[in-house]
């Protein structure tokens, strides 16, 4: 019998996220936001970030390496696309930027569909993929921004897109590896086993 | 600055006529003034950025409000500096640019700051839970938007820790040696992160998150007076900006509104 206070789904499942995974994906998500925000700041001072793509490339290689200690911290179907969905609505609030958001929640979608077909988040090669995937996607769909709109009224150079996307995918690659490397150093030290 | 702000995060001023409003309304008002401040007339930008300054002073946030028109207008020279240089055209209109990137900017980030301050983690939840939003999404959302400052706090301590010990003196000692200080910013705040998160879900299933039975929260979120009186004066603004661009067609009042529609 059920009460009125009792919650309408079962008891917790093994193919249910557990609160600690869940709180998990949300510190991690915090900290990519973090860590953008900083080196983000950091090169906007400098002129280097001004080299077409380099901005995208630097920006991806921070989020895929925190996104590949997530992976493989939480390897469950879903993890990528409730961490960007959360990072989406994140960056919906604090920028108001829509086409950001939307890039980055299709992008984790895509990404899990990816490992989910792959066979799941076990593989390391997998998840850098599913990590490229996921940039991929959401510079491309971030740059119809400035298609659609063209909010900073700067003349729309095509081949800019074109290197912010390929600065996206190689900053992913790097990315996923500076990861891979990090949590290989971690786990045989013991500390993030 | 980011101390100041984690301090103000523990306080609690209830009797603060925004501070005071419930976490659903808050919630409402930065989407209203994000939607607004992207696809708004310039016109509107320009009040929500006076209502927006207005709702930082009383959260105490002067700091904030003066570092993020600085920052805006440092964007604005950068940018405008390097699409003179790139192309021989330059920017359109330097001028609507800035006036674009300081008010919808601004607007936004102070909106974002404003409900981040003002509200706490508990309430930000439960009004979360009381809008029916799935817990696999409002957990982390909550925790990620709780826990931005906190971060932000953890790395300001790792960079002081590095200047203590003589490994970065200088911001000018950490460009030139990059990886070098990305290596030793990265795995503390990464595993600092990691045992962050395993205390906070320790605490979470201490409170029942997770559990079977549905919580009964303490405060729970209710819609008072003035809660109903801010919601109709949002809708209001809403419906008044769209019709403006019907009603005027002038590219300065309903320009934004025109091109989106258009």
């Amino acid at each position: 019998m059920t009460t009125a206070n009792e919650r309408p789904q079962s008891p917790q499942s093994s193919s249910r996220f557990t609160v600690r995974e869940l709180v998990l994906i949300g510190v991690l998500t915090a900290l990519s936001v973090v860590l953008q925000t900083v080196v983000a700041v950091g090169l906007h001072m400098v002129p280097i970030a001004a080299i077409p793509g380099l901005m995208h490339g630097v920006m991806a290689f921070v989020s895929c390496l925190v996104l590949y200690v997530m992976a493989r911290k939480v390897p469950r179907a879903g993890t990528l696309t409730i961490g960007l969905t959360t990072y989406g609505l994140a960056v919906l609030i604090l920028k108001g930027s829509v086409f950001h958001s939307a890039g980055l929640v299709l992008g984790g979608v895509a990404a899990d569909v990816f490992a989910h077909l792959r066979g799941g988040y076990q593989g390391r090669w997998t998840i850098i993929a599913a990590l490229v995937l996921f940039r991929v996607i959401a510079t491309a769909v971030a740059q119809l921004d400035k298609v659609v709109k063209q909010m900073t009224q700067v003349h729309l150079v095509w081949y800019f897109i074109a290197l912010a996307i390929l600065g996206a995918a190689v900053g992913a690659v790097l990315g996923g590896v500076a990861g891979r490397r990090f949590m290989d150093r971690m786990e045989r030290a013991g500390v993030a086993a | 600055m980011s101390r100041a702000f984690v301090t103000r995060l523990g306080e609690r001023h209830d009797d603060d006529f925004f501070e005071g409003l419930d976490t659903r309304v808050k919630i409402l008002t930065v989407f209203v003034v994000t939607t607004l401040a992207i696809a708004g007339p310039l016109a509107t930008q320009l009040l929500l950025v006076t209502f927006v300054l207005a709702l930082a002073l009383s959260a105490g946030l002067w700091r904030w409000a003066i570092a993020a028109v600085v920052f805006s207008l440092l964007t604005w020279m950068v940018l405008v500096g390097v699409a003179t240089r790139l192309q021989s055209g330059g920017v359109e209109d330097p001028a609507g640019f800035l006036v674009g990137i300081m008010a919808r900017g601004n607007a936004i980030f102070l909106t974002a700051a404003w409900l981040i301050t003002t509200t706490k983690l508990y309430d930000f939840g439960v009004a979360l839970e009381s809008l029916r939003v799935p817990v696999a999404m409002t957990l982390p959302l909550t925790v990620a938007v709780r826990f931005i400052p906190t971060l932000l706090d953890e790395m300001n301590g790792i960079w002081d820790a590095l200047r203590v010990r003589g490994l970065v003196r200088s911001p000018w000692d950490a460009a030139r040696h990059p990886k070098r200080v990305f290596d030793l910013v990265l795995t503390p705040a990464v595993l600092r992160s990691l045992r962050l998160a395993d205390e906070l879900a320790c605490a979470a299933e201490t409170r029942g998150m997770g559990g079977v039975l549905r919580r009964t929260p303490y405060r729970p979120s209710r819609m008072r007076g003035k809660d109903c009186v801010v919601t109709a004066a949002l809708f209001g603004a809403t419906a008044l900006c769209v019709a403006s661009a019907f009603v005027v067609p002038n590219d300065v009042i309903a320009g934004r509104i025109n091109l989106v529609v258009g």
